[in-house]
């Protein structure tokens, strides 16, 4: 679908963030910068690559315009052009997040004019990079934004927009989101701060902000706001300035890919692109055959003039085969040597070219940063992309799978920073191929002692940032043949449905018993913000500032309050329900006490379908195990296990050890891309991934040895106790966990063997069994 | 557009001869007559719902392959169209006045549709309501989805249109 849905995590941020947001408008102490500017609301958005930031900020500054009387205008700052452009082609009709910002009209700054910042009909989202504005001459007009147009009155469009008043003399709220990591500089800040904006959202992942900013947020800090990164409770509003988003929400949903390998190479380019194709031949072989929906590509990192071997500057007078810059040493290795299509490669840097004497082949695809060129390299869908560092900073693509790093790179190469680039997971899916969920990275060095140190950094920057995305490295390229393993039998087991067919009466009485809203007057009204406007007084020009408070905020539809709720609750929820219930269309205020209310009733309709949800084996729908990748330095051979060795953590291999002296056939699960079971209860972690998969008769035991406290929640209990419609069993959950526990899932004694639990069969109770050993342990988990 | 039809082609003379072959013919125009809302999508009859669903489909990630192939009415009980990827898309509809609920059966009886059209998953199902979630379901739920679609904002626009007048204050 063109339109992606948020994800649970991602609701929840952006409605924090809105909340903060009303919380400071709201403020009757707010401190002031001056007369006439409030200190602006201010919020870091701490989350990873792929976490959603845009989708996340895209959403707040949609839902804080909804709650507004004004129809603000929003400023959506990127440091590339690239990174604009990418936002652009997202917000445009039929981009990605063009749901979450719909009633705003979409467009660059500079085509913004005086007329439309004084229509205060039309809320307006506006894209620029930083330099479209950071300018020091800008008394010489020399930046578009702040030349004064002969024909456009006396203003400049960016005094325009610092005065912003509509024909009504009211003054239009600005949002200014800053799109990047990178601090701002104080010369930023400082023409930032001369539009007087009334919000500041930053996708941050320093918490710490020095200079103009930092001090601008002292005062927020003064006036008792904190830079710990907290997060909203149901009953409370924090003062805080930091929305974090958790690193492991990330990657559970599949939003990153799920391992990054790292390979050293001192061998010549042209061994190391052979293996590289070979690897995305392969992906793009898996990628055809699992349908996974996107073309696996590669990209080529190089400087664009300096050779690789001598670090001697390119020629551009000489004819082209004797050129010696890395992006088209590349180009013709891929186009002579390999065949592959010039048309499905494009190089994107500055690279220059005689074109008199010794111009490129027509089929060469060069884009060197112009103005139009980045949209028409995305449209192109370049299957390999040879680029250097410009187009590095703002650029990225799912697809990607496999990443060259060029010698001429040096040792000063952040590989940490390209692999930003690559990090995200086609579709935001894992696919049954370890492979389509992973980055290879093929870097050439100069020597074997350099790689350990560019791998130490990876792993320590990517590590701490998030330690669920697995990070390898090897110098021998045989170690990537052996670390994928296929399985040696097809083997399946059942999916698992959520069923709530019982349901479906109690969710309709819930949607019955809900209040009426449509003829509300009362509880739909929300205290509105406190808006600023200034009245000419007199007819001398004297310009003077009145308080007014503003008792409507914009409203929206109940359906929509109760919706958004659901979906960062459970979203399964919100497709059980009929929304076309009439009274769904009542027009509510975000900060009405009937908003509040409804909040509330959708919470209690998602606990009326998770209570009244079973889960079933379907066997129309089934999971077929596929290729895992493991770490060939840490592999353990296995005799009867579907893979020929897994690596495995202690506690892990005591168990597996044990499972496959059973003789029965048995493979380990991967987390994110394996097989996985609902959990029935509210929260980020969703799915439970079963360690080990043991077939045995015809049933399938799924084992998982560290999961005990999950069984505190109703979903725990519910998740061994898989059924189909007739109450047959099939697929069989059983956790075990070291020491000994009873059935009320308290540990008694952490060091006494092991215990094993299971529900009954006959009375669904949750049973705790204590055995000895962990040979036992098997034995009793694999009994029916 | 008589020309595509009967395969007629201006020459770089000026001429108009038939140069490619007629178009086999099978066109059918609709006409949205009424203002769409909730209410326009739920009276619907199958037949017209899959009118509006296959002039509503469009897939951000296809782009240009996104084109439907639409299956003669009648062949299947929810399956109405192929993608080019080989994968079914099934409408749970059968008037405004029956179930739309895609539950455990009418889950199973598309799974039977699909392995006799030889399909690959995910299953993209259209129905008012999923109570049999599952890995390889793709769900649009109706009318929403539709509403969606062709540019519907639910967080501001009713579903009803005869409560748009209340607009006027709201704003």
């Amino acid at each position: 679908m063109s339109s992606i849905e948020l994800l649970p995590f991602q609701a929840r941020a952006a409605q924090q963030i809105v909340n903060r947001f009303h919380k400071l408008l709201s403020d009757p102490m707010r401190p002031m910068v001056h007369k006439n500017w409030e200190v602006p609301f201010y919020q870091a958005l701490s989350a990873l690559t792929g976490a959603g930031k845009t989708a996340i900020l895209a959403d707040a500054v949609g839902q804080i315009r909804a709650t507004l009387p004004v129809e603000p205008i929003v400023l959506w700052i990127s440091k590339a052009k690239a990174v604009v452009d990418q936002t652009y082609s997202n917000f445009e009709p039929g981009g990605k997040y063009i749901h979450l910002i719909d009633p705003f009209t979409v467009g660059y700054l500079s085509e913004l004019t005086p007329e439309a910042i004084g229509d205060g009909t039309t809320p307006f989202l506006v894209l620029t990079t930083v330099g479209a504005f950071n300018d020091r001459k800008k008394s010489d007009g020399t930046l578009r934004v702040h030349q004064i147009k002969q024909d456009k009155g006396k203003s400049s469009l960016w005094t325009a927009l610092t005065t912003r008043k509509t024909g009504s003399g009211e003054r239009r709220p600005l949002i200014v989101v800053y799109d990047e990591g990178h601090n701002l500089a104080d010369q930023q800040v400082d023409f930032l701060f001369e539009l007087e904006p009334d919000a500041i959202l930053v996708a941050s992942a320093t918490l710490s902000t020095p200079g103009k900013l930092g001090k601008m947020i002292d005062r927020l800090k003064d006036h008792g706001w904190s830079d710990e990164a907290l997060d909203d409770t149901k009953e409370e509003t924090l003062s805080c300035l930091v929305t974090a988003v958790s690193s492991k929400a990330v990657v559970d949903h599949g939003l990153v890919k799920r391992q990054i390998v790292l390979g050293g190479y001192t061998s010549i380019m042209e061994t190391m692109l052979d293996d590289m194709m070979q690897t995305i031949e392969e992906a793009s072989q898996k990628a055809k055959d699992l349908q996974a929906g996107f073309e696996p590509k590669a990209i080529y990192v190089c400087q664009t003039n300096k050779s690789q071997e001598d670090g001697s500057m390119d020629l551009p007078s000489k004819p082209f085969e004797q050129r010696k810059a890395p992006p088209i040493l590349i180009w013709r290795y891929l186009v002579d040597q390999k065949k592959i299509d010039p048309e499905s490669i494009a190089v994107y840097c500055d690279l220059k070219f005689d074109r008199g004497e010794h111009p490129p082949p027509p089929d060469f695809k060069l884009f060197s940063g112009g103005e139009q060129d980045f949209s028409a390299f995305t449209a192109g869908n370049y299957k390999h992309i040879i680029f250097n560092q410009s187009l590095q900073e703002g650029w990225d693509d799912p697809a990607v799978c496999c990443a060259y790093i060029d010698k001429s790179m040096g040792s000063g190469i952040q590989v940490e920073q390209v692999i930003g680039r690559v990090l995200r997971q086609p579709g935001a899916k894992h696919l049954p191929d370890p492979d389509l969920n992973t980055a290879s990275f093929f870097i050439r060095v100069d020597n074997k002692q350099e790689f350990p140190k560019i791998l130490k950094t990876v792993q320590k920057k990517l590590g701490a940032d998030m330690p669920e995305v697995k990070i390898d490295g090897y110098i021998d390229p045989k170690d990537r043949q052996r670390a994928h393993q296929t399985p040696k039998k097809k083997k399946t087991i059942p999916e698992i449905h959520t069923d709530a067919s019982d349901a479906v009466a109690p969710l309709k009485q819930a949607v019955t018993d809900l209040h009426d809203y449509t003829n509300d007057t009362k509880h739909t009204v929300g205290k509105g913000a406190i808006q600023q406007v200034e009245f000419q007084i007199g007819g001398g020009g004297k310009v003077d500032v009145i308080e007014l408070d503003t008792p409507h905020s914009n409203r929206v539809m109940a359906r929509w309050i109760m919706r958004r709720e659901m979906l960062s609750l459970y979203p399964d929820v919100a497709k059980a329900i009929d929304w076309s219930d009439r009274r769904f269309d009542a027009r509510i205020e975000i900060t009405s006490p009937a908003a509040a209310a409804l909040r509330k009733d959708a919470e209690s309709i998602v606990d009326v379908y998770l209570d009244n949800s079973e889960l079933m084996f379907e066997e129309e729908n089934l999971y077929t195990v596929g290729a895992i990748h493991v770490n060939p330095h840490k592999a353990q051979h296995f005799d009867n296990a579907l893979h020929d060795a897994y690596d495995l953590n202690p506690l892990e291999l005591e168990v597996a050890e044990a499972i496959d002296a059973t003789g029965l056939d048995w493979a380990r699960n991967p987390v994110n891309g394996g097989y996985s079971i609902p959990l029935l209860h509210k929260g980020d972690n969703r799915r439970f991934f079963p360690d080990f998969l043991v077939w045995k008769d015809d049933l399938v035991f799924a084992i998982d040895p560290k999961g005990a406290h999950i069984l505190l929640k109703d979903a725990g209990v519910k998740l061994l106790n898989i059924r189909d419609e007739k109450g047959q069993r099939k697929v069989l959950v059983r956790l075990i966990a070291r020491g000994r526990w009873n059935d009320q899932v308290q540990c008694l004694n952490e060091k006494d063997g092991f215990t094993v639990f299971s529900v009954s069969k006959s009375t669904s109770k949750l049973k705790a069994q204590h055995v000895a050993t962990v040979a036992k342990a098997v034995e009793a988990a694999l009994k029916p | 557009m008589k020309r595509a039809i009967t395969g007629e082609r201006v020459t770089k003379e000026g001429k108009v001869i038939q140069r490619a072959e007629p178009l086999p013919g099978g066109f059918r125009f609709s006409k949205l007559t009424t203002k769409v809302d909730a209410d326009a999508v739920l009276t619907l009859e199958r037949e017209e719902m899959l009118d509006l669903l296959l002039t509503a489909h469009w897939d951000q990630r296809e782009r240009a392959a996104s084109h439907l192939r639409r299956l003669p009415a009648g062949e299947h009980a929810h399956l109405f169209a192929i993608s080019a990827r080989g994968e079914g898309f099934f409408l749970i509809w059968n008037g405004p006045d029956k179930p739309s609920i895609l539950d455990r059966v009418a889950f199973r009886k598309i799974a039977e549709e699909a392995k006799a059209a030889d399909l690959t998953a995910p299953y993209h199902v259209y129905a008012r309501q999923l109570v049999y979630s599952g890995p390889n379901i793709e769900f649009y739920q109706i009318p929403d989805r539709i509403l969606e679609k062709i540019g519907f904002n639910d967080a501001v626009q009713p579903y009803y249109a005869d409560h748009e007048e209340l607009e006027g204050d709201a704003a």
